[in-house]
């Protein structure tokens, strides 16, 4: 229990303290995070209820203060089994139990337009665009329907970004909204929000004065 | 969180649950039309050349009385003889197993297949069976059951010399070696056959 309290004091010290890091800018930003995702149109047709489960990873590399480029992927899961029902369809009429299921993949390319420097609680708005690998299956009993692909698509979103003080690391919060050019039966046009809440981890402008120092101190010594 | 794999209803589900009960029609039929049955006191056994040799079947006298039962729900009257008879209904056991949205009775009733019930059986040596083209089973696992609805009222018309089948049932896996209670997975296939199928009640 001591080592655990002990733990707990040293990580809130270390997140709050000014000196652990004085003032760093911070170069790019690593993130994880979890999305709670809400189905919309003709995806919530194919699973209907409203929640599911994500994770994503993302960097972003600041070209400036307030400007920054970067990479995202991670997934979406939709499942859902349905208790047995008759469906008409073009190979008779079938009973069966449906367990239906629907997977996509981004990766994207990202643009985010912050609206303070990173030392502080940055609100901010960006797009994503790039390709989603989907799946669709739906199995009646156990017998298989497939389909999948790669396509295109694109996410705004707006979020902020909420630093630890001078630690380089943070949260973030963000709702997205997914388009996505795919369209298989009952999903008709794949579109999903997503709220999403993440940890980073920040890595600095790598600051090289001191090995110039060393050089010129060397130079001098020789 | 829910995992990244997808679902597998092989191991997810019951066998019983993994049962799919599939009904065709020929949508050109209307069953108002058809008021008396004959049902075939055997259950066939459709094997594929080289695959089982097993032809017993097991429940069969459940299977024929259940069904017999169930004609009768939806409102034909059993008729004593095959000649009486507007329609003339088969049950099979298929002794092999598909896995595609399958036209199947087109070669299972042919080469490389025994066992499907002759027409002579109802009274009709030289007709054979026809199928509508676009009946479709899904998948087929040895053990399933199948019902075929013969139209023998149109076929005893002149000049005829094939039977449609109007209606055509397969229980996928309700026969299947198992766990669970056997006998009420066969009763609730054969039941939810029928009620799947409203319009055979149609005129009565």
């Amino acid at each position: 229990m001591r080592r655990k309290v002990a733990w707990i004091m040293i990580l809130v010290g270390f997140l709050t303290s000014n000196n652990c890091f004085s003032q760093i800018r911070l170069q790019g930003i690593v993130g994880f995070d979890y999305s709670y995702g809400i189905a919309s149109g003709g995806l919530r047709d194919f699973i209907p209820k409203e929640d599911f489960d994500g994770v994503h990873f993302q960097w972003r590399y600041f070209i400036k203060r307030n400007v920054s480029l970067g990479f995202c992927t991670g997934f979406n899961n939709f499942d859902k089994e349905l208790p047995r029902a008759v469906y008409e369809t073009n190979r008779g009429t079938v009973s069966a139990i449906q367990t239906r299921y629907f997977h996509t993949l981004p990766l994207l390319i990202t643009g985010y337009y912050y609206w303070r420097s990173l030392q502080y609680v940055m609100p901010y708005a960006g797009l994503a665009g790039g390709g989603y690998l989907v799946r669709y299956e739906k199995y009646f009993g156990a017998f298989p329907l497939k389909d999948s692909g790669f396509t295109f698509g694109f996410r705004p979103e707006v979020g902020v970004v909420l630093p630890f003080k001078n630690s380089g690391l943070g949260v973030y919060v963000n709702g997205k909204f997914n388009k996505v050019f795919y369209a298989h039966e009952e999903v008709d046009g794949l579109r999903f929000f997503e709220v999403g809440v993440g940890l980073y981890f920040g890595y600095p402008v790598f600051d090289d004065s001191f090995l110039r120092e060393k050089t010129t101190r060397q130079l001098i010594e020789d | 969180m829910s995992s990244c794999l997808a679902p597998d209803p092989m191991s997810d589900l019951e066998p019983e649950e993994r049962d799919l009960y599939v009904t065709n029609r020929d949508v050109s039929a209307d069953f108002s039309n058809y008021k008396t049955y004959f049902l075939l006191d055997s259950v066939q056994s459709i094997i594929r050349e080289g695959g089982v040799t097993d032809t017993v079947v097991q429940n069969a006298p459940l299977i024929l009385e259940t069904i017999d039962i169930e004609l009768q729900n939806v409102g034909f009257a059993k008729a004593a003889t095959s000649q009486e008879a507007d329609l003339g209904i088969a049950v099979s056991v298929l002794r092999f197993s598909e896995e595609a949205p399958a036209l199947f009775y087109p070669y299972v009733n042919g080469a490389g297949f025994t066992g499907y019930v002759s027409p002579a059986l109802y009274g009709f040596p030289d007709f054979t069976f026809v199928f509508p083209t676009y009946y479709g089973y899904y998948e087929i696992q040895a053990g399933s059951i199948s019902i075929d609805m013969y139209d023998l009222k149109t076929a005893r018309q002149p000049g005829q010399t094939t039977i449609n089948v109007i209606w055509s049932a397969v229980l996928a896996g309700s026969l299947t070696a198992s766990q669970g209670n056997q006998e009420q997975r066969i009763v609730n296939a054969i039941k939810a056959a029928f009620a799947q199928s409203p319009y055979l009640k149609e005129g009565k």
